[in-house]
C-alpha cells in the first residue's frame, strides 16, 4: 500500500498552499477596488429632494411632472440626465425643485446652463405678469456638487441652501 | 374506330378541362371569402347618425352633409344615457346639460331662435340644427385620458397649470405663462429638446392633431374685447388651416375669485363674462365647439371658489382636476376615429 507520508509534515504544507492562494485572491480584489469606488457623488438625491419638499416652505403645492414634460419644461436633453427629481407649482408662483445627476462633466455644464436659462426666462415672463416672483427668482438656490445639480426656488432660499448643504456635508 | 392518337388528344382535353374547372372553383371560393371578410371588417363605413338614435332630416347617413360627415355624438348624449353623465352628480355644474342658467351667461348657451330639438323631440342632424346641439357642448358620457391622445391644448398659464396639476397622462400642451391672443402663435414656447423652442404655428405645421383645445383671453383683458375676439378669430382660422382634420374646442375664460374680481378693474368676472359672450358668438359663427368652462368651475355666485386658487386666478391642483373632469364630461367625437 502506498504511503502518503507523515501527516505532521503534510499539514503545514497544505496550510502554506492555502495561505498562498488566499494572498493571490486578495491581490486580485485590490486591483478592482479603485474602479468601484470612483470619487463620484454619493449623495442620495431622492433624500435631498424629499427634504427640500418637506422642510422648505412654499406658497403653492408642488407636484412632480412626467419626465418627458420635465425635459421640455426645463429645456434639457434626456440623454444628459442620469437621474432626476422635479416638483413644480401650477403657475401662480415660480416655485420649483429640480435635482438632477448628469451623465458626465460636460452634461452637467449643459444642465447648469439650462437651469440658468430657465431662471432668466421665468424672470422675463414674471416681470410683466407677477413681479413679486422675480424677487423669488433672484434668490433661487442653484448649486452643483460632483455631477449633481440642485435648484430650489422657494419662499425661503436660506432654508433651501441650508438643507442642501447639510445633505452634502453628510 | 378511335385511333390511339385521338384517345390521347381526348384525354389531354379532359385533363385541361378538369384543371380549368379546378382553377375556376378555387377563384370563386377565394373571391367569395374575400368579399365575406371585407364585410366583417369593423368600422369600414362611417357610422350614421341614425345609429345613435338620431334622425337626419333628409333621412340620409353621415355622408349627406359635410357637417354630419364630420361629427358624430356618443350614444347616450340625449335621453336615458344623459343621467349617467350628469355633471352635477359628478360634483360639477353645467348650465346647458343640467338646465341651469349658470351665472350671467344666460339661457342654454344656444343663440337666438336655436331649438334644441326637432318637432318630434328628436335632435335633428344636419345643417344648423345639428350645430345647435353642440352649442355649448352638452354633457357626454365621461371620456378617459385616451380621448386626449390626439389632442393639443393651446393657451396661457392656466393651461400650463392644467398640464402640471391635472394628472392627465395623454395629450400635448402648447402653453406658457402670460400668453395672449397677440403672441400665442408667434412666440417660441414649444420645446424641441436640448433647449431649442419653436412657435405654436411651426409646431402645428409639424404635427397633426384631431382635437384642438384653446383657452386664451385672460391676460389680454385690458384690451378692447372686440379686438381680442378679432385676433382670436384669426388664430382659429390659422389653426383650421394647419389642422384641417381637427375639431376645435373654444374654452370659456374661467372666472377669478370674488375678491380678485372685486379688486381688479381689468380681471373681473363681469368683464370675463362679457368676453365669453363674444367668444360664444364667434364659436357659433365659425362652427367651433364652445365649452362653458366658466359655469363648470364657478360657484353659486358665478365666481371661482376661494379655495380654488391662492392668487385668485390660477387654479390649484384640486380645481385643475375638476377642470379636466369637465372636459372629460363634455366631448364630441369624430365618428371614424373614436367610436
Amino acid at each position: 500500500m502506498r504511503s502518503w507520508g507523515n501527516p505532521i509534515k503534510i499539514f503545514p504544507a497544505l496550510l502554506m498552499l492555502g495561505f498562498f492562494l488566499v494572498s493571490l485572491t486578495a491581490c486580485g480584489g485590490g486591483q478592482e477596488t479603485p474602479q468601484e469606488e470612483e470619487p463620484e457623488t454619493q449623495i442620495d438625491l431622492s433624500s435631498v429632494t424629499e427634504r427640500l419638499l418637506t422642510e422648505v416652505p412654499y406658497e403653492e403645492e408642488l407636484v412632480p411632472v412626467a419626465p418627458e414634460v420635465f425635459f421640455d419644461l426645463f429645456g434639457v436633453a434626456e440623454e444628459d440626465v442620469a437621474e432626476q427629481y422635479n416638483y413644480f407649482s401650477g403657475g401662480a408662483t415660480a416655485e420649483e425643485i429640480v435635482v438632477m445627476k448628469a451623465v458626465g462633466r460636460e452634461a452637467l455644464d449643459r444642465l447648469v446652463k439650462a437651469a440658468e436659462n430657465r431662471i432668466a426666462y421665468q424672470k422675463d415672463i414674471y416681470a410683466s405678469y407677477a413681479p413679486e416672483e422675480v424677487v423669488r427668482l433672484n434668490n433661487a438656490v442653484l448649486l452643483t456638487e460632483g455631477d449633481s445639480l440642485f435648484l430650489c426656488i422657494s419662499a425661503d432660499s436660506d432654508k433651501a441652501r441650508e438643507v442642501i448643504q447639510e445633505e452634502l456635508d453628510s | 374506330m378511335i385511333s390511339r392518337q385521338q384517345r390521347l388528344m381526348k384525354r389531354k382535353r379532359r385533363t385541361r378541362f378538369t384543371f380549368f374547372c379546378f382553377v375556376m372553383i378555387a377563384l370563386a371560393a377565394f373571391s367569395g371569402f374575400y368579399a365575406w371578410s371585407k364585410e366583417m371588417v369593423p368600422g369600414e363605413k362611417p357610422l350614421s347618425a341614425a345609429a345613435y338614435g338620431m334622425e337626419p332630416e333628409d333621412g340620409g347617413g353621415t355622408e349627406e352633409t359635410p357637417e354630419s360627415q364630420e361629427i358624430t355624438i356618443l350614444p347616450g348624449d340625449y335621453g336615458a344615457g344623459q343621467a349617467d353623465a350628469d355633471p352635477v352628480k359628478a360634483g360639477l355644474k353645467d348650465g346647458a346639460a343640467a338646465g341651469e342658467s349658470g351665472g350671467d351667461t344666460g339661457e342654454t348657451g344656444a343663440p337666438e331662435g336655436a331649438g334644441r330639438e326637432g318637432a318630434d323631440g328628436t335632435p335633428e342632424a344636419g345643417g344648423e340644427d345639428w350645430k345647435r346641439e353642440f352649442y355649448p357642448v352638452p354633457a357626454s358620457p365621461k371620456a378617459d385620458d385616451s380621448y386626449f391622445s390626439d389632442a393639443v391644448f393651446i393657451g396661457d398659464s392656466r393651461v400650463q397649470g392644467l398640464m402640471i396639476y391635472s394628472g392627465l397622462t395623454e395629450g400635448t400642451f402648447y402653453a406658457e405663462k402670460s400668453m395672449s391672443v397677440n403672441d400665442i402663435m408667434t412666440k417660441k414656447i414649444v420645446a424641441q429638446g436640448s433647449g431649442s423652442k419653436i412657435s405654436v404655428t411651426e409646431a402645428l405645421r409639424k404635427n397633426q392633431f384631431r382635437k384642438v383645445y384653446i383657452k386664451l383671453g385672460l391676460n389680454e383683458l385690458g384690451s378692447s374685447l372686440e379686438g381680442i375676439v378679432d385676433k382670436y378669430s384669426e388664430i382659429v382660422d390659422e389653426i383650421k388651416e394647419l389642422e384641417p382634420e381637427a375639431i376645435i374646442y373654444v374654452q370659456a375664460v374661467i372666472p377669478v375669485t370674488k375678491s380678485k374680481s372685486q379688486s381688479s378693474k381689468v380681471h373681473n368676472n363681469p368683464r370675463i363674462q362679457e368676453l365669453n359672450e363674444l367668444l360664444k358668438k364667434m364659436s357659433w359663427e365659425k362652427g367651433l365647439y364652445y365649452l362653458d368652462t366658466y359655469t363648470g368651475l364657478a360657484d353659486a355666485d358665478g365666481c371661482l371658489p376661494k379655495e380654488a386658487s391662492s392668487d385668485g386666478v390660477h387654479l390649484n391642483k384640486t380645481y385643475c382636476r375638476k377642470w379636466l373632469e369637465y372636459l372629460k364630461n363634455h366631448t364630441v367625437k369624430t365618428g371614424e376615429t373614436d367610436l
